[in-house]
């Protein structure tokens, strides 16, 4: 009796247990919620931020199989306040949901905050637990209000997705690289390496004749014009898609202290082993004298190039050793690409011409991986590719590794780059014959 | 006739798992990195090391008392007023260790899950759960953890592997981190990450092979070294120190941060039905090893009256810390500092006095018999 009695009394309390478990003080409903894709940060007045939220418009992304419609997907809230999570409540005030971050794909700080210090902000991210460690990190190089305000997706009607798209796009161009905020998060406090995030901004051009003076530009600055020469926002391209991703915000610590345009975050993810499958053209080796880019023979508009699809053979050997006071970093690349198309006369698909174009693309790629490491050393003073991990493993005590101050040493080190291209495949077509070889050249 | 309690070898061996590796998920990677940097995983290695010697020499002195638990081998050793205070001491140790063990559960379920639920509530929860499993007995608790902790396990090594993808060597180095004088002196305080190998000495008399009972307690203490030192290691090659002492809940961090393609990725859902299993499987046992030694302590005949007491006093006890950051400083600085005393000293201690009276006891009896 006294054991049938116990049983029912553990069975109703059990029962009881059921009702608080479901959630009673924390349930909210997904409708009850407005999700922020994208918040942006400037500076605002008297020590404040601005803050931008873009907001997904669910309705009008679509419901169910319906198609909603693109321009109402997102709404844009702009607001000054302290601190991020004041600005956060002053929007609960005025919207009939609450802000929720669980869906944040894409956090924009202004270039002009990036310079004064990102810590306080990254720091807010990671310990609230609404924003995912692999949320993305931008920097914008205009105001983030701005950005927030002039990107339109076209090709995708959920926002979120086109955030999430957008930025993983440097896995198939090449131009920007892995931004996710635990991991930028990693990289400013790490001991051996430091920070980037990518680049982005508004591409504002509205006839291609407005091109000129960005190319004039691109070729006063680096010599020659190529595809991947540009920084967001400096692109010659005219889109209802607005924004643009292109390079990276270089930083020291939590600080940015310089921006790269897309060939140098090529150069950035070969060396760091985060290259996709990218295409990339280079000079005709038979057109060119040189091995530096833009160097042709004959007039600008003879300007043959070659194009391959370029990826990782083998996951790049960084080695770094001391000699005196001075670092000497051996950097190992391995690579190989498909032949995608040559504009010139030479075939490079077989023999000796494919023997050719490897060493060529070698050197090519050789000298300009260098020319970018030594523009982190010298003109960044940021060891953004992490050389100092091989030189940490070299102690055995985390005092004497402290002392050692590897970010010292860095500007002062010396690169020795060994870069091996293998052409493994030359599409579908096994060789090429011109058209000049049979009907002559002006035919 | 009253049923005779009987616990197979999987299962008392399931029970150890999940008391020792519960900690893995409340707090025990950060705490190991707080204690030994990079060279945490190492420190981790020499607490096993140390462990399974003291089973060995444990499993020795043991043998002259088969059958008996280690409160039994006290009232042997030290007499009834041993035995009660060895019981006293024990069970006040397992009084604070649940209590602030459940504050921490609930701490940390507030802060990633439910988080505008009133703490009391969530301890509440905890309660009934703890409270059912303790008055249902160590049997059931035992098979429920034989058959729960195989799947938990699956689950929690999922994680870890999800994780392989961002390993970096170069995060575990300098290979010693504060040297190794300070990884030696911190490695005595961890052993307190063994105290509930305690419990084995306790069950002995429940056990279906008690002969067995120190390769159940060698086997428990290798595997569960296993899961101690590949998760302090996966979290260290994951975030580096120092970073790595700054996540609240390691595992979780972990979890939280697994991503792979578009499809897989907030997978700490998984993380939470394994933590949440896992603690109310322990507590549950915490509270029956509570009412267990009072009861043993004191001679009492019945258990049960005394599991809604202490269920009342370590709830009360479970909010005394005045925040989260207390409660883990409370387990960390005081607890960890001296629970190894309880895990390896009392039981030596005890052990040894028993061995010696027994020996004297004999030598005596030879002695009689010789003079008659």
């Amino acid at each position: 009796m006294k054991r049938r009695i116990n049983r029912a009394v553990l069975s109703v309390v059990l029962l009881l247990a059921f009702f608080p478990m479901s959630g009673c003080f924390d349930s909210i409903e997904v409708d009850e919620m407005a999700y922020v894709v994208s918040l942006g940060i400037d500076k605002g007045s008297e020590g404040n931020m601005i803050l931008s939220f873009l907001i997904a418009v669910p309705i009008s992304v679509g419901v169910g199989g319906e198609i909603g419609e693109v321009d109402k997907s997102t709404t844009l809230i702009i607001v000054e306040a302290p601190t991020i999570y004041g600005g956060v409540s002053i929007v609960n005030s005025l919207i009939s949901k609450r802000i929720n971050f669980s869906h944040t794909k894409l956090i924009l700080i202004s270039k002009e905050v990036a310079q004064e210090g990102v810590e306080k902000y990254i720091n807010a991210f990671i310990r609230f637990r609404e924003f995912r460690p692999n949320t993305y990190i931008g920097i914008s190089r205009g105001r983030a209000e701005d950005f927030l305000n002039a990107v339109k997706p076209v090709l995708e009607i959920n926002p979120a997705k086109f955030f999430e798209l957008f930025m993983v796009s440097y896995k198939y161009t090449g131009y920007s690289s892995k931004s996710e905020l635990e991991y930028f998060y990693l990289n400013m406090e790490c001991t051996c390496s430091q920070p980037v995030a990518a680049l982005l901004d508004i591409n504002d051009f509205n006839d291609s004749s407005e091109f000129k003076s960005i190319l004039s530009e691109i070729k006063r600055e680096n010599g020659f014009t190529s595809e991947g020469n540009y920084k967001a926002g400096d692109i010659p391209i005219i889109s209802d898609t607005k924004s643009s991703n292109m390079g990276l915000a270089v930083f020291r610590g939590d600080k940015m202290v310089g921006e790269m345009n897309g060939r140098d975050v090529l150069n950035f993810l070969i060396v760091t082993g985060q290259l996709g499958r990218v295409y990339f053209t280079l000079p005709d080796p038979e057109e060119s004298d040189t091995y530096m880019p833009g160097e042709f023979q004959g007039m600008e508009e003879d300007k043959k190039y070659v194009s391959l699809r370029l990826g990782t053979a083998r996951r790049p050997s960084i080695k770094t050793r001391m000699k005196g006071s001075k670092p000497i970093i051996d950097v190992s690349v391995f690579l190989e690409g498909d032949i995608l198309s040559i504009d010139g006369d030479q075939d490079y698909s077989t023999g000796e011409g494919l023997t050719e174009l490897e060493q060529f693309v070698s050197d090519y790629i050789k000298r300009n991986v260098t020319e970018f490491l030594i523009k982190t050393r010298d003109e960044f003073k940021s060891d953004i590719c992490a050389t100092g991990r091989p030189l940490k493993k070299t102690f055995l005590l985390w005092d004497d590794w402290i002392a050692f101050k590897w970010m010292d040493k860095y500007p002062k080190a010396e690169f020795n780059v060994d870069v091996k291209v293998l052409v493994r495949r030359s599409g579908v077509m096994t060789n090429q014959v011109p058209l000049s070889h049979m009907k002559g050249k002006d035919k | 006739m009253k049923q005779k309690i009987a616990i197979g070898n999987f299962e008392a061996f399931c029970l150890l798992i999940n008391l020792f590796c519960s900690k893995i998920i409340l707090d025990f990677p950060r705490n190991a990195a707080e204690d030994a940097g990079t060279a945490a995983w190492i420190m981790v290695l020499l607490v096993i090391v140390t462990v399974c010697v003291f089973i060995i020499v444990t499993a020795k002195l043991y043998k002259k008392f088969p059958r008996s638990d280690i409160l039994d081998v006290a009232e042997s050793g030290v007499g009834k007023a041993g035995k009660i205070i060895a019981g006293m001491l024990f069970m006040l140790q397992y009084l604070y260790l649940i209590s602030i063990v459940l504050r921490e559960f609930a701490e940390d379920i507030k802060v990633i899950s439910l988080t505008t639920t009133p703490i009391s509530i969530i301890i509440i929860m905890f309660c009934i759960g703890m409270l059912t499993g303790a008055f249902l007995g160590i049997e059931t608790i035992a098979r429920l953890h034989a058959l729960s902790v195989p799947v938990l396990a699956f689950a929690f090594i999922i994680i870890l592997l999800l994780s392989i993808p961002r390993f970096e060597l170069s995060k575990i180095a300098p290979w010693l981190g504060p040297g190794p004088v300070a990884i030696i002196k911190k490695t005595i305080p961890n052993i307190s990450m063994y105290t509930e190998l305690t419990i084995l000495l306790f069950i002995i008399p429940f056990l279906n092979d008690k002969a067995n009972y120190a390769g159940i307690g060698k086997y428990a203490v290798l595997v569960s070294g296993f899961f101690f030192t590949f998760s302090t290691l996966t979290y260290m090659l994951v975030y580096q120190y120092p970073m790595a002492t700054e996540f609240f809940l390691p595992i979780y961090q972990l979890a939280r941060s697994i991503g792979i393609g578009r499809f897989l990725s907030r997978i700490e859902a998984i993380f939470i039905l394994v933590w949440a299993s896992s603690a109310f499987l322990y507590l549950s046992s915490g509270l029956y090893v509570i009412s267990y030694l009072f009861k043993k302590s004191f001679g009492l005949k019945e258990q049960k009256p005394l599991l809604i007491p202490f269920t009342i006093l370590i709830f009360s006890i479970a909010f005394i810390p005045e925040n989260l950051y207390s409660a883990l400083r409370l387990q960390r600085d005081i607890f960890r500092n001296y629970a190894w005393i309880t895990t390896i000293v009392v039981p030596l201690f005890l052990l040894i006095a028993a061995s010696v009276r027994a020996k004297n006891e004999r030598r005596n009896i030879s002695n009689e018999a010789k003079n008659q």
